[in-house]
């Protein structure tokens, strides 16, 4: 009897070590995989028998000895069906996540027998232009957050002439919410080799750099590892790749910012012109993608643009992990086509409000992302209906919060983070925040400061230089009207 | 400081030689070996980029890995908004008035700090208690 235990961050951070230790005890045969994403069973045992793999979940480590003893009987109450059949596992378009979960991340072997390093052959046959080719044919938008068309960025990079080019994976995923990066570099990080090798193909560069931020201390681990591995068997042929260690920056997911850090320098960010894809790193051409990105290289190439562009609606093509955190009943993230509705993928996917109480608010996109009400459930999640609606899509996340939430205590809260993280180098951001958070405690002590809010986030709106200054608007005016649809 | 202990940022720094892009690396292995880096080490590390002292001291300054300083335990509560919305505050005061603690240095040593995510925002709050990653922090699981 094999049993699957994963050992991706939530699983460990719910001991999954420990049950494992008792499961070794007890003489079973162990493969530590990664989590599948359905978080909320975690810690989600496998037991393979006659060839389906059959779940137990959430196992605690309270659980584990009463799990054992019954020797993981199907009348166990925590035992779940076969893990394939799961409605939340088989409504997903697992293009990007295909092999997560699936087995040990680091063997080599099972990413080969799962498709692994066949993406990278095929670019390699039809050549970097074809490669390109189809990816614009996909559709595919920068998944970091900006959605700019990734064909758009490569072309300009392949295009531009160098002695010396860079490819660099932004794996600096500090919003709050979002945990698809850290999920996909744990669960297949020889997938995220695979598609920079491609990258580091088609446009010509030689070298490559893998930002992860230092709170992700086991995807650091891992694929550090895999880039050994992948040496060793041949995915790293002419591509020199490393793991670079972020700092405890949150700025430093601008990708200026990054490009500054990777150099040795403070995460200031740059204003652009130049973009990094004519002057980058080192002031060289440089593409800069999302983890999310280059997880969807490899499917577009494998199984054609046209493949890819049927899932999706509109502009927003392909597919996304959503992921659903803070007070909603199945916590985790979910591979699925653009084009549900905010209340489909709360309630039919999340399973609607944890605590119980009536639903709230929901943040999406991150910290820099809008609040909306449940007015606004029947918006479509894409990238042009929630800019229409005042939002933003960002990397894909939805934050739960029930009836209980405090919508100016949210707006402070929006002006505290960019205050705390801000880089410093432009006003707008610098000052901006502090002051919001000042005025924001004398709106909390009852003045009506709303039109100095108001016109404070019309200054960083547009006066800021990145992302950070500039979207901290959405949270915070989002949260005042929700306040004040109910309160004035 | 040890003159023992400068030499072993010398050897850190050699290690790195044939690295580019190494001042982070080398920060962060100083942070791992030595719990703190010192005003002196800023000296060696210039000379041996070729930088500024300015240069180097801005980059320890600018990130909050570099700043630490050696302590008895770490304890770091998430503070993102999906720890929030999973009362990530109240579970927090309640943690730390239960042990005696309060937020920042505490006299036994114990440094408590908020941290914006460690993107186990699907099964929060979480906490990440002298590296050790906790889900559930506070709660009744």
């Amino acid at each position: 009897m094999k049993i699957f235990i994963p050992q991706d961050s939530i699983s460990l951070a719910l001991g999954a070590d420990l049950i494992s230790k008792k499961i070794t005890q007890s003489g079973h045969e162990i493969i530590r995989n990664s989590s599948r994403g359905l978080h909320f069973l975690e810690v989600l045992i496998e037991v393979e028998i006659d060839g389906a793999r059959h779940g137990f979940g959430p196992i605690s480590s309270k659980d584990i000895d009463q799990l054992i003893a019954n020797g993981f009987s199907k009348s166990h109450s925590k035992y779940l069906g076969i893990v394939d059949e799961l409605p939340l596992l088989k409504k997903q378009n697992r293009l990007s996540f295909s092999r997560c979960g699936i087995n040990a991340p680091l063997d080599y072997d099972v990413f080969l027998s799962l498709g692994g390093a066949q993406a990278l052959a095929k670019a390699k046959s039809i050549g970097a232009q074809k490669t390109i080719d189809e990816i614009k044919i996909s559709g595919l938008r920068g998944r970091g957050g900006a959605g700019f068309p990734a064909a758009i960025k490569w072309q300009t990079v392949k295009d531009v002439q160098s002695n010396q080019k860079y490819i660099i994976c932004n794996a600096d995923e500090g919003d709050s919410g979002n945990f698809a990066d850290r999920a996909f570099m744990e669960g297949d990080p020889f997938g995220l080799i695979e598609a920079m090798a491609i990258a580091g193909f088609a446009l010509g560069a030689s070298v490559g750099y893998i930002y992860i931020r230092s709170e992700y201390p086991i995807a650091i681990k891992l694929l550090k590892a895999a880039i050994e591995i992948a040496k060793a068997r041949g995915l790293l042929e002419d591509f020199d790749l490393q793991v670079f260690v972020g700092a405890g920056a949150y700025v430093c997911g601008e990708e200026t910012a990054l490009l500054e850090s990777i150099e040795g320098k403070r995460g200031m960010v740059r204003a652009k012109p130049p973009i990094p894809a004519l002057e980058g790193l080192f002031g060289k051409p440089t593409l800069v993608n999302n983890v999310l990105s280059f997880a969807a290289i490899a499917p577009i190439i494998l199984n054609g643009g046209a493949h890819y562009a049927g899932f999706g609606t509109g502009r927003s093509l392909g597919t996304i992990p959503v992921q659903l955190s803070g007070n909603v009943k199945n916590g985790g993230y979910y591979e699925l086509p653009f084009g549900m509705t905010l209340r489909e993928l709360i309630y039919e996917i999340g399973g609607g409000v944890k605590s119980g109480r009536e639903f709230g608010a929901v943040q999406i996109g991150g910290p820099l992302g809008a609040y909306f009400t449940s007015e606004n459930l029947d918006l479509i999640f894409d990238y042009e209906t929630l800019a229409q609606a005042g939002g933003i899509l960002g990397h894909g996340s939805l934050v739960v919060f029930d009836d209980t939430i405090d919508f100016l205590k949210m707006a402070r809260f929006a002006f505290e983070f960019c205050a705390h993280e801000s880089c410093g180098k432009c006003t707008p951001c610098r000052i901006g925040s502090t002051r919001g958070v000042e005025t924001m405690d004398r709106i909390i002590a009852g003045e009506n400061q709303y039109e100095l809010v108001d016109d404070l986030c019309e200054t960083m709106k547009f006066g800021s230089l990145c992302a950070l200054g500039g979207f901290t608007p959405y949270p915070v005016q989002s949260a005042i009207k929700a306040w004040r649809g109910k309160n004035v | 400081m040890e003159p023992d202990n400068k030499i072993a940022i010398k050897n850190i720094i050699e290690k790195y030689e044939a690295v580019q892009c190494s001042l982070n690396p080398i920060l962060h292995e100083i942070i791992h070996e030595n719990g703190i880096i010192e005003k002196d080490d800023i000296e060696i590390i210039a000379k041996y980029l070729n930088l500024s002292r300015a240069e180097v001291w801005g980059v320890v300054s600018f990130y909050s890995d570099f700043k630490k300083k050696p302590q008895k335990s770490h304890i770091q509560i998430c503070c993102g908004e999906a720890c929030q919305a999973q009362g990530s505050a109240q579970n927090a005061d309640e943690y730390l008035t239960q042990n005696g603690l309060v937020w920042g240095e505490n006299s036994n040593g114990v440094l408590v700090e908020k941290i914006f995510c460690l993107g186990l925002c699907s099964r929060g709050p979480a906490a990440l208690e002298n590296g050790q990653l906790i889900a559930n922090f506070g709660g009744d699981e």
